[in-house]
């Protein structure tokens, strides 16, 4: 019985830990507005790749953001939108030049592929704090660093792709350098690395590789070109804009 | 943001097209390049953008078409939009009742998007206010649908150009398009004052022929016509639901001296689609199209001499062109992409409800290199015995695509 006590006990102990660096990774100092051009690489099991370059701007975290297609030459000027909200479901849309419509997209599939990339609409989104049941289950070096590993487990009632994930997170910059993200049965599905660069007071990412274990594929996410805090206006995130390549 | 920048973009793509019969090939025009240009500067956008349409059999004659060149404009409140232009409205994927702005080209009727449709010269003003947003298009021409008189190899063309065309009285066209979210639903309403795109018998004309005889010429032109529409897109969960519906309201608007051709009918067009998920990145549609007349009377070929019911011979000149083929159908496509987005493959089968007549087709394009794609499809049709089905007509039109297309 006091074994059991003890268990609970470091349970809700290790628990709350989850919760807590799970917050501190979602206050950590990121700033307001960002604009960056993509390398997005797309590498198949037989190596053969395709690469695109996109041209995004993002605010709030990420809450909202608005990419371009500039390459390959047939997705020329393809346009995403995705606004994020706390009281409904997310906001997708998409400029489709070829059919002159602004489409709007299902926020319930965000297990779909995004652009044929390893990355699912999921992938791409915040990770709500009261959507998630937050656990340290460990710690392991990365680069040298002993990091905090972080279980996000999606709670009853929340659409997710994933059973779960494990994070492993920089115990004082509160940056995610690695991540597994299992499947529904929980087999492994996929694996992400992150690579940061300091750019003022913020770590900012500077890749993303992305490989889906059991497909054998893999996105490699390359930003270049980055402007932080240029005041980019809300109404920035609007339809209309998704027309329009940026300059 | 006021620096100026030019960009083009565009493909070549040569394609051609063989009867599944007996491998011949079909010799209607394709589009064999296509190029668009645009410059934007401060809040404006300059773009110009053609295809050069050929045949086969007579490339030497290859025309260009100069399909859009417009100016936009980008004030903080809105989109302003002069020139020649294409607008989409409607939310239904390929066939939408609400998307009357431009005619169609019915040469490439099975082209995707805005590639069927055929530039206008018009004014187009989109203001936004919250959640709200408002589109006005002024239209001062008349545009028609441009149909493949007497194509031999078009089983379902109509035999020969009409000799005898009246203008327009009144080419003027207003449409409006408001839209909202509502929740999370989007929600438009539509309303076009304007002229049918396909052509009808306007009034009959009293000639002699040449030996005295006194002949009654029929004198072609398009009725005018009301749309009022409606759509709506919305997701249950991973359900996807989109709703399209007009209503028309046509006459034939000619006062002359001559013996006019009366014709007066109120019809309606939908098209209700939903989106069903499925695994491995497997998208699939399914789409009822129809159409139903509410009345129509007038003259017809049968019975000249009084205004009678002709809801059975009566055919919208606005809407969705597949009501050309089918008062009702039920269309069902399934596309995926596979090899990390190296090939892209899709099925589709159009069902006609109301008489017996398929269509089933495929097409598969698989991009070998960077910017170069292979496609291959085939679309076959099947009818009955009966022969004014229209799908019997195209039975002899099913036929195998192949091109190549280099984007840059």
């Amino acid at each position: 019985m006091k074994l059991l006590i003890a268990i609970t006990y470091f349970s809700c102990l290790f628990a709350l830990e989850g919760t807590e660096l799970a917050r501190l990774m979602d206050i950590r100092k990121t700033p307001v507005d960002s604009k960056a051009d993509l390398t997005m690489v797309l590498t198949n099991k037989k190596g053969k790749q395709r690469t695109s370059t996109i041209r995004s701007f993002s605010k709030d975290g990420g809450e909202k953001q608005i990419t371009w297609f500039l390459a390959p030459a047939d997705d020329k000027g393809v346009g995403f939108l995705k606004i994020e909200h706390d009281e409904k479901d997310d906001e997708m849309r998409m400029w489709l030049p070829a059919f002159k419509k602004v489409r709007r997209i299902s926020a319930g599939k965000k297990s779909d592929s995004f652009m044929g990339s390893d990355m699912s609409y999921e992938d791409m989104a915040n990770r709500q704090l009261d959507e998630f049941d937050f656990t340290i289950t460990g710690e392991e070096k990365i680069n040298d660093v002993l990091c905090k590993i972080l279980e996000s487990k999606p709670k009853k009632g929340i659409q997710s792709e994933y059973s779960r994930h494990l994070s492993w997170v920089h115990p004082e910059k509160h940056i995610t350098l690695q991540e597994h993200s299992f499947d529904k049965s929980g087999n492994l599905l996929k694996e992400k690395l992150y690579t940061y660069t300091q750019i003022k007071e913020y770590d900012i990412l500077q890749e993303i590789t992305v490989k889906n274990v059991q497909k054998n594929h893999s996105t490699k996410l390359t930003f270049s070109n980055m402007e932080l805090d240029s005041g980019i206006p809300d109404s920035q995130f609007h339809e209309k804009y998704l027309k329009r390549l940026p300059k | 943001m006021l620096s100026a920048q030019f960009s083009t973009r565009g493909s070549i793509q040569p394609s051609g097209m063989y009867k599944t019969s007996d491998f011949e090939q079909i010799t209607l025009p394709f589009r064999l390049a296509e190029v668009q240009c645009s410059y934007s500067f401060n809040d404006f956008d300059v773009t110009y953008s053609a295809t050069l349409e050929s045949r086969w059999n007579n490339l030497e004659n290859s025309t260009i078409d100069n399909r859009e060149l417009y100016v936009e404009w980008y004030p903080h409140w809105g989109e302003v939009k002069l020139g020649k232009q294409i607008i989409s409205w409607g939310v239904a994927d390929g066939n939408n009742p609400t998307d009357n702005v431009n005619p169609y080209d019915y040469y490439f009727l099975f082209s995707p998007g805005a590639d069927r449709k055929i530039g206008v010269w018009s004014a187009a003003l989109t203001y936004y206010w919250q959640d709200w947003a408002m589109q006005t298009v002024l239209i001062p021409d008349h545009n028609p649908n441009r149909l493949p008189f007497g194509e031999s190899e078009f089983p379902i063309a109509p035999p020969d150009k009409p000799q005898a065309f009246h203008a327009v009285s009144n080419p003027l066209e207003i449409g409006v398009k408001l839209s909202r979210m509502v929740g999370e639903t989007d929600l438009s309403l539509y309303l076009l004052n304007g002229n049918d795109r396909t052509s009808s018998i306007s009034y009959l004309e009293e000639m002699s022929d040449e030996e005295g005889n006194s002949i009654s010429v029929p004198n072609f032109g398009y009725s005018k016509s009301l749309m009022a529409g409606v759509d709506v897109v919305h997701y249950f969960g991973k359900y996807g639901f989109r709703g399209e519906a007009a209503y028309f309201s046509t006459h034939n608007p000619y006062k002359g001296e001559h013996y006019l051709w009366e014709r007066k009918a109120d019809y309606l067009q939908y098209a209700l689609e939903v989106e069903i998920p499925a695994p491995n990145d497997i998208h699939v549609m399914s789409q009822i199209i129809g159409t139903y007349i509410l009345s129509a009377e007038g003259y017809d070929d049968e019975n000249a001499e009084t205004i009678h019911d002709i809801s059975n011979s009566f055919r919208p000149g606005m809407g969705s062109p597949f009501a050309q083929f089918s008062d009702i159908a039920l269309l069902s496509t399934a596309s995926t992409s596979l090899w990390h987005d190296h090939l892209e493959a899709d099925v589709f089968t159009l069902i006609n409800l109301e008489e017996t007549g398929l269509m089933l087709g495929g097409n598969l394009v698989y991009t070998f290199m960077d910017n170069v794609e292979f496609e291959l499809g085939v679309s076959q049709f099947k009818g009955d015995d009966h022969p004014y089905n229209q799908f019997t007509l195209l039975e002899d039109f099913s036929h195998f695509r192949l091109g190549l297309k280099y984007s840059f």
